[in-house]
């Protein structure tokens, strides 16, 4: 999960500073606003990603030996661009299991609840409540539809 | 199935050049009337040079490697697989690096110039945008000019004098552009916005709205007529003579 | 060069003609990308004839055809066909059914949220243009729809509300798309197929769909507030700030501008190194530069709004004219890719250098609308429009036609007849810049966008007729390509497609055209970026397949490794 984790963290890390600039020359509220939900957003994903990178140790914290190593390389591969080796050889398709639905009528039935409930904003009730019990049906059908062998 | 190869690499050759010659032609901006308006069009032709030195490389680089690499048939071999040149690769970031600071320092440069503001223009005069046309107040003499859709207000102004526009809007969001300035500013409904501007070059100046702002926005066109100073006083004495005009 | 010589196997699945109803039930990722597909295609055809209706308007001065009221729903629904019901979806369906092939996976990692996205899609698509058919008409503020125009004040009727809930269904659906294109590519790739052997359509997609993933929901909820405002007479914008809508637009539609251009730089990136017969220069740099432009295009949303006076114009110029730099990059990379090539110009190629030639044009005309001085002459007039043409179509509808050449006989099995392909690039280069390059004097000369009318004594009369005749040819040449089309699918004369027409590199071309259900029955050792390259070269090393003749003249088929490789 290394690079997947480190291009949510470039992106945390690269939008927590570019608020921070903006917030510094801009003079609006917008600035604020912006810089506020930036920091929320990244705080949530480092927050995951140190909740998985506990999972995954070594990973993505190298192990060094004093901490400002350890806060070096971990900067260094946080915005790096390397890769940790994989291994290279597959295996065939078809010994891995594939729990894909090869049909289902319940996303043309929720699109069309939609349809029905997006009309029903612009015209009113008599369209609107009718989109919202057919999304329901569609939810339930949804969810249900797993459980049957 | 395909063309001769010689026209084609006729066509390949031809079209970067067609394209540079028609840039060259055609890129200029229409003639500047303000002393603001000659340096937006010197940044202008600054970044046209620019533009076109890097469409004739670049472009040329292209169609070199389509005509001078294109494959012969018959010839099964590998080309050498190259998978990158860490020298090269240094050079080409750094080269647009360089070119984007030096366009940006500049263009600060002028934006400086052309947001410049005085404590207080000579001439100071209201725009106001409303669907669908202009009111021009002259805030020193309480001149008003109102234009309607199919009679579009004429703005009389002095030449080689400090004028300040003072932009508002009755309704939606505006535009108040004039080509030969080479200048728009926005007119938006709850907050005024300001430009500061010395014409230099007497003449009449076509303008019009360039926000869309609804059904007329077409026809929210007005003129502008740049007058020696004196001309400028004595109009605007007649206009106070005459009766206010009426509001639409 | 005959059908009988090749006996291509008859696909176990993927018949040219599907049932009604399994189309309507599907959660295969192939057949909702060919739904995806089709559906964008209509939509630019409907939009497309907006635009020309709205060229056939302004040949002459005065007001022939319609009225205003009429033109300026024209050019609110083109840009809103092109942008949120071509453009978009037309992403999401070449990526629907590429990133899985190219991955090695067997479908998206949620098939049924695949599905659902498309019915969201196709629900907005009819609800922002039903519209038209209400007695005030469709919404008629611009693509843009600037606070307080659309407010119902102003904008009064069925229609612009109708548009709100339209442009929300389709931005919702992108989202949904979105995610699931990232928890694909996070983990359902084959084994061996490490993020840095992703082909750079795939990483171009995962970057895509991050900024979708940032910029929609910003776009969601500016539509919210101001149905709000229509409807229950809330004042975020309308007596609230007038110029807020357009912080909160533009941080959408500036990153919306780069999901309608990345993955076309992505397509762009894998057609040329398989035509010239040599791996991507720069891999590494590609995928920075990919990522550096998706970092900018959220620092640069005010440049379209310098001339309100309202946001800090230098900050928003450097941080616009540095997307100038990795988009350079790219070009050097494209360019190094093709050098010592051998390159071949068949259809994909050619539109991929008329991309590169098109794309250049809008890309320089970047940096003038970037320097804030500069941008008070020409923005709102047709210098922009012109700007935004030359990347849009110069850009996205070369690069797509260049991805519909080179990845047609894999999604239906059929060749595209290369002598119609290079009768259709011709026409359509010339009527481009026909009918976009004149507006680049248009503009500077003062004419502003989105008028019905302009005067007779400007001097523009010329100039537009030359433009819309370039329209008119560019529509020609897309008539061309429907010809095409048919000709090879629907009346079935196009050669059958062997598995790898082109000699490709990426996973796509290891399994038939087009693959069986679940996509493939075996994949070859990745060990690079070019998986099924490397496993042809250790076949039959240092060879290029000899396809320099066009379509169906193939004289070599993958080699599958048997158990020495595999």
């Amino acid at each position: 999960m290394a690079e997947e984790l480190r291009f949510f963290l470039r992106t945390a890390l690269y939008s927590v500073f570019i608020g921070t600039v903006y917030w510094l020359v801009s003079y609006e509220v917008a600035g604020s606003v912006l810089l506020a939900f930036v920091v929320l957003a990244a705080g949530s994903v480092v927050g995951v990603s140190l909740v998985l990178a506990r999972s995954a140790a070594g990973e993505i914290v190298p192990v060094g030996d004093g901490p400002a190593h350890r806060l070096l390389g971990a900067a260094m591969r946080v915005v790096g661009f390397t890769e940790p080796g994989s291994p290279a050889l597959s295996q065939p398709l078809e010994a891995r299991p594939q729990p894909f639905p090869r049909s289902s009528i319940w996303p043309l039935v929720a699109g069309f609840a939609t349809l029905l409930a997006g009309l029903g904003l612009v015209y009113g009730p008599w369209l609107l409540l009718p989109g919202i019990a057919v999304g329901a049906l569609a939810g339930w059908g949804w969810l249900t539809q797993m459980d049957r062998p | 199935m395909h063309p001769p190869l010689k026209a084609r690499r006729v066509v390949y050759a031809a079209l970067p050049i067609a394209v540079a010659t028609a840039l060259a032609l055609g890129g200029c901006t229409a003639s500047p009337a303000t002393a603001e308006a000659n340096s937006v069009a010197w940044l202008y032709n600054v970044f046209l040079a620019a533009a076109g030195v890097v469409f004739v490389v670049v472009a040329a680089l292209i169609g070199w490697s389509v005509i001078r690499y294109r494959g012969q048939a018959g010839d099964a071999s590998l080309p050498p697989q190259t998978h990158g040149n860490l020298i090269l690769e240094v050079v080409w970031w750094a080269l647009p690096t360089l070119l984007v600071i030096g366009l940006f320092v500049i263009s600060a440069q002028v934006l400086n110039a052309t947001d410049k503001r005085s404590p207080s223009g000579a001439v100071r005069v209201r725009v106001e945008g409303f669907q669908w046309q202009w009111r021009f107040t002259y805030l020193d003499s309480g001149v008003q000019l109102v234009g309607l859709p199919d009679r579009p207000p004429q703005l009389v102004l002095p030449v080689g004098e400090q004028i300040s526009f003072e932009l508002v809007s009755a309704d939606v969001i505006h535009s108040f552009y004039i080509p030969h300035f080479l200048l728009k500013r926005d007119t938006i409904p709850g907050l005024a916005n300001r430009v500061d501007l010395t014409i230099d070059r007497a003449g009449t100046y076509g303008g019009q709205c360039a926000e869309f702002c609804g059904l007329l926005h077409a026809r929210m066109v007005f003129s502008i007529r740049a007058v020696a100073p004196s001309d400028f006083q004595r109009w605007l004495s007649e206009q106070r003579a005459l009766p206010p005009s009426p509001s639409p | 060069m005959t059908t009988a010589e090749l006996q291509t196997p008859r696909p176990a699945h993927g018949e040219p003609r599907a049932g009604m109803v399994e189309f309507l039930t599907t959660t295969d990722h192939k057949q909702i990308g060919l739904l995806y597909i089709f559906t964008s295609l209509l939509f630019f055809g409907l939009s497309g004839v907006l635009a020309l209706l709205m060229r056939a308007e302004l040949t002459a001065p005065g007001l022939q055809l319609m009225n205003e009221s009429t033109y300026n729903q024209l050019f609110t629904m083109h840009g809103t066909g092109m942008i949120f019901f071509f453009g978009s979806p037309l992403v999401v369906g070449l990526a629907n059914y590429f990133v899985p092939l190219q991955i090695g996976a067997p479908d998206v990692a949620f098939p049924r949220l695949n599905a659902l996205t498309y019915w969201l899609f196709l629900a907005g698509g009819l609800i922002a243009f039903s519209g038209f058919l209400t007695t005030s008409g469709a919404a008629a503020f611009g693509w843009t729809a600037y606070s307080p125009l659309s407010d119902s004040v102003y904008s009064p009727g069925a229609g612009p509300t109708l548009w709100i809930v339209g442009v929300l269904l389709g931005g919702a659906s992108s989202i949904l798309g979105a995610v699931n294109f990232i928890a694909t590519i996070f983990t359902l790739r084959a084994p061996g197929m490490t993020m840095f052997r992703m082909p750079i359509f795939t990483w171009n997609m995962l970057v895509t769909s991050l900024l979708i993933m940032v910029s929609f929901p910003v776009l969601t909820a500016a539509l919210a507030m101001l149905f709000l405002d229509r409807a229950l007479g809330a004042h975020f914008f309308a007596g609230g700030d007038a110029i807020l809508w357009q912080h909160l637009f533009w941080f959408f539609g500036h990153p919306e501008v780069y999901i309608l251009i990345l993955p076309f730089f992505g397509i762009v990136t894998e057609i040329i190194p398989v035509f010239s017969g040599k791996p991507v220069f720069g891999y590494r740099s590609f995928v920075f530069a990919t990522m550096l432009i998706a970092a900018f295009s959220f620092s640069v949303w005010a440049h379209h709004m310098f001339a309100t006076g309202f946001v800090n114009n230098l900050f928003f110029a450097i941080t616009s004219m540095a997307i100038a730099i990795p988009t350079g990059v790219k070009y050097f990379n494209w360019i190094a890719t093709m050098w010592r090539g051998h390159i071949r110009l068949q259809t994909p190629m050619l539109y991929s250098i008329g991309f590169l030639f098109m794309f250049l044009v809008g890309g320089i005309t970047g940096p003038f609308l970037a320097s804030p001085a500069i941008d008070y002459a020409v923005h709102d007039t047709y210098y922009l429009v012109a700007h935004f043409h030359y990347v849009l179509f110069g850009g996205t509808v070369f690069a797509a036609f260049a991805g519909f050449y080179f990845w047609f006989p894999k999604m239906t099995g059929r060749m595209l007849s290369e002598r119609l392909g290079h009768l259709q690039f011709w026409p359509m280069l010339i009527g481009m810049n026909m009918t976009f390059f004149p507006m680049h004097i248009l503009g500077l000369n003062g004419m502003p966008r989105r008028v019905a009318d302009y005067p007779a004594d400007a001097g523009w009369t010329g100039l537009n007729v030359i433009v819309t005749i370039g329209a008119v040819i560019t529509a020609l040449s897309i008539g061309v390509f429907v010809y095409n089309v048919v000709v090879s699918v629907f009346l079935r004369r196009g050669a059958p497609a062997p598995p790898d027409p082109w000699g490709g590199y990426s996973l796509e071309w290891w399994t038939t055209s087009p693959p069986p259900h679940h996509n493939f029955t075996s994949l070859p050792p990745i060990r690079s970026e070019r998986p099924v390259f490397d496993a042809r070269q250790a076949a039959a090393p240092g060879a290029i397949p000899d396809r320099t003749m066009a379509g169906g003249d193939v004289a070599h088929r993958p080699v599958r490794p048997g158990g020495t490789d595999g």
